[in-house]
């Protein structure tokens, strides 16, 4: 739908809302506020104070959104509009109907205008939602064709791609903190040397030498965190891996008490296949496996993770891999059966194949589900889903309830105001 | 005459037995189990979808709905694993307070599945006696955070309130009135010849099966293997506790039910000691408002009811969200040996071996 006409009523409060939220259209003067006259399809550039004016199509196309949210910024909701049906063809829809924007008090906007066509169906009293979007007319369903999500009109719900990777590794933290010290150390010479010009400026002009600058010391939060930061692997399984596999571990560390051993994609089945069978390693059961997406990252796309338990030993070993889009490394099953219904879950969910699984099918999601839920880049909201809009009172129910309050409060909705 | 082929029937999953909306395909050859496919995922909500959208607090909220019988358990969990992500030492107070609820929920949720077991099999007694006790408990945790089911008992850091007034008598008088009811269900069942006939050497599931399927929880527990992790890798204030770990050689049906009120009578004794030893101090650690994450990953296992239910965590630098949530919930992996465990044998043995598997299929779908 497009938006035909725009009119204000009287009491404007001339608070420039309007105008910041779309100056195309409105004007705000010292007294009131007027529609532009470029706008109009008339030309016309008197007051309209409850005087409809018409918007050129194009004009009413192009900046309803605009309209629509000036007239949802509107504190005293004066801002009153009309709109057509995009298809005038079909029967069932409703002739144009006109709908006020919302306002702060229930006595206001329940009453009727007199200018309103008695059939529009009522709108929500602004007292439930005074912020919501006012809907112009009941959405009439799509005949053919699957629901198609409007990213666009709520911005909140865009997709933002995570920008980093918070992939835990020694290296990288060590990096960091290296980079950290310097980039500390350049400050600090920083600050000596603007006060080494600062005080030869001083000493030139015959002015107070200024302070000397004070090494700044890192900032002591008062609480209980302590955070976990990765360090060097200690642990002799860790130690026992390295040595036994060599070059194929990427990275071993330990963090949080916990041993991480990242090693090479290719190497996966060798190093599961050592953990368990080497007498003095022993991890037994597979106790999880699942997997993370990385889409920040350049070299690969997702992290897979085993969690292996040694029930013997009381211990516990996470094997990591990193894999790029496509690779399908190969299943932990005939090692560990349980990797049979994990592998089936992180393939449902991050869609990473896994060479040789004995049956690599769907396992929460339908069958015919499309995409991976837990891809970034899967939404949150939109797949198959619709925006409830309760500004849409289609059954009545929001009206009651504010007669229901408003009768609670004493206030006859049904009276015409006195004018 | 009569044809002899196998019939493939579907088992739920609207079936009562199946505990929730479980679905088993059964191939029979007469009333053999040929084949047995579990299928889930009915109930699933991506909760580790929506707990990667929410902050580490809000998305407490939603492990109360995944065990729904066992919800204390899985706030223990989370807690725990954003704890252990963040560096947070928990005051000792909170700790046994926590051991105690999670003990109490241990004997709730076993309560529920003797009840419904016992239920399934065709004792139906047992049903009434179980939860008249479990509503001792619920109203205990209705007590301590107001609700019986979704608990969101804890807080990251602690807890949100110390007990409140009569806490403690109340529990006591629990703690009295318990143990002969452990008593009272056992001579309605342990020697009762029909429920030995349907449950002595059904659906066994050998200790070498139980590690390579990663079975845990009772059922590990009954094969022999004393693997818990309250011992094994002790959080909370179990390390000060002092309990045994209940097992049986037998690895049957029966087996996993004597373990299980065996570790009711544990459970029982881990409250005492938690009523008798409580510390006093704050509940509370000292956080920030707003916790903001390092970069880490943490794996962190406690023992549920049913098994091992972890939680995976991967914080990203700055982030008040997890990055990666994920959990490894206990029914999950162990509703996998289903197939392992009634293959070969008759229809009626998987109504038993579903029950003795206990699960919940609000943790399976997630």
């Amino acid at each position: 739908m497009a938006i035909a006409k725009v009119w204000i009523e009287e009491g404007c409060i001339v608070c420039n809302a309007c105008e910041a939220e779309c100056p195309e259209v409105f004007h705000v003067t010292d007294t009131t506020c007027v529609i532009n006259a470029d706008v109009r399809l008339d030309g016309k550039t008197t007051e309209n104070r409850a005087e409809k004016a018409p918007l050129k199509s194009d004009m009413g196309q192009a900046l309803e959104a605009k309209i629509l949210a000036a007239a949802a910024v509107c504190p005293v909701g004066v801002i009153l509009f009309e709109g057509t049906p995009k298809a005038e063809a079909s029967a069932e829809v409703p002739a144009p109907v006109p709908v006020e924007a919302p306002k702060p008090a229930p006595v206001t906007a329940a009453a009727p205008k007199p200018d309103a066509p008695a059939p529009a169906p009522k709108p929500a009293p602004a007292a439930e939602a005074p912020k919501v979007e006012a809907v112009v007319e009941a959405e009439v369903p799509a005949a053919t064709g699957p629901y198609v999500y409007d990213y666009a009109a709520s911005p909140q719900r865009q997709i933002v791609l995570p920008k980093t990777v918070p992939l835990s590794s020694l290296k990288t933290y060590r990096a960091e903190v290296v980079a950290q010290q310097a980039a500390d150390e350049a400050k600090w010479q920083k600050m000596q040397a603007d006060y080494e010009t600062a005080k030869a400026k001083a000493e030139a002009e015959g002015k107070d030498a200024p302070k000397p600058p004070v090494k700044p010391v890192p900032r002591k939060d008062d609480n209980d965190l302590k955070t976990p930061w990765p360090q060097e692997a200690k642990d002799p399984d860790l130690l026992r891996l390295q040595e036994r596999l060599g070059d194929k571990v990427e990275e071993i560390f330990e963090q949080a008490g916990e041993l991480t051993c990242q090693v090479r994609k290719e190497a996966l089945l060798e190093v599961l296949r050592l953990c368990r069978d080497d007498a003095s390693l022993k991890y037994e059961m597979l106790a999880d496996q699942t997997g993370t997406h990385f889409p920040a990252a350049k070299d690969f796309a997702f992290s897979l993770v085993y969690h292996l338990t040694s029930i013997s030993r009381r211990k516990r070993l996470r094997v990591r891999i990193l894999v790029p889009e496509g690779f399908e490394p190969e299943s932990a099953c005939s090692l560990y059966l349980s990797a049979n219904w994990l592998e089936r879950e992180t393939y449902d969910m991050l869609g990473v194949r896994f060479k040789d699984h004995p049956d690599l099918t769907r396992i929460l999601c339908p069958e015919d589900w499309e995409g991976y839920p837990l891809r970034k880049e899967y939404p949150t909201v939109g797949l198959g889903q619709r925006d409830i809009d309760f500004r849409d009172d289609r059954g009545g129910m929001l009206m009651r309830i504010a007669m229901e309050k408003a009768g609670q409060m004493g206030i006859n909705l049904k009276q015409p105001k006195a004018d | 005459m009569f044809k002899n082929e196998e019939m493939e029937i579907n088992l739920g999953p609207q079936h009562p037995s199946t505990h929730g909306v479980l679905r088993v395909k059964l191939r029979l050859d007469g009333e053999t189990v040929v084949k047995c496919t579990p299928i889930i995922g009915y109930l699933h909500r991506g909760v580790e979808k929506i707990c990667e959208n929410k902050t580490y607090f809000q998305g407490q909220v939603w492990t109360d709905r995944m065990d729904y019988v066992a919800a204390i358990s899985n706030n223990l969990g989370w807690a725990e694993g954003v704890e252990k992500l963040f560096g947070i030492e928990v005051p000792r107070r909170a700790k046994y307070i926590r051991t105690m609820l999670t003990e109490m929920n241990r004997i709730a949720s076993h309560l529920l599945w003797l009840a419904t077991h016992a239920l399934d099999i065709g004792a139906m007694t047992v049903f009434l006696y179980t939860f008249r006790e479990r509503e001792y408990l619920l109203d205990l945790f209705e007590a301590f955070c107001g609700a019986r089911l979704t608990t969101t008992a804890f807080r990251i850091g602690g807890l949100r309130e110390d007990l409140p007034p009569g806490f403690i008598k109340q529990a006591q008088a629990f703690q009295d009135m318990f143990l002969p009811c452990i008593d009272e269900y056992e001579t309605l069942l342990t020697e009762n010849r029909i429920w030995k006939k349907r449950t002595v050497g059904v659906a066994r599931l050998s200790a070498e099966d139980c590690i390579a399927l990663g079975v845990t929880g009772p059922v590990l527990r009954a094969a022999g293997v004393p693997y818990d992790i309250r011992k094994a890798f002790p959080s909370a204030a179990y390390a000060e506790m002092d309990f045994v770990i209940p097992t049986r050689p037998e690895a049957d049906t029966y087996a996993r039910y004597l373990v299980r009120l065996e570790e009711m009578r544990q459970s029982h004794r881990i409250i005492q000691q938690c009523i008798d030893g409580l510390p006093e101090g704050p509940v509370m650690a000292k956080i920030p408002k707003i916790l903001k994450s390092e970069v880490n990953e943490v794996y962190h296992a406690i023992e549920a009811p049913k098994g091992e239910l972890g939680y995976y965590f991967v914080g990203e630098k700055g982030g008040t969200m997890p990055y990666r949530m994920h959990v490894r919930a206990p029914s999950f992996v162990n509703l996998q040996a289903l197939p392992k465990m009634v293959e070969g044998r008759l229809l009626a043995d998987v109504i038993a071996a579903i029950g003795t598997l206990d699960v919940v299929l609000g943790e399976i779908d997630r």
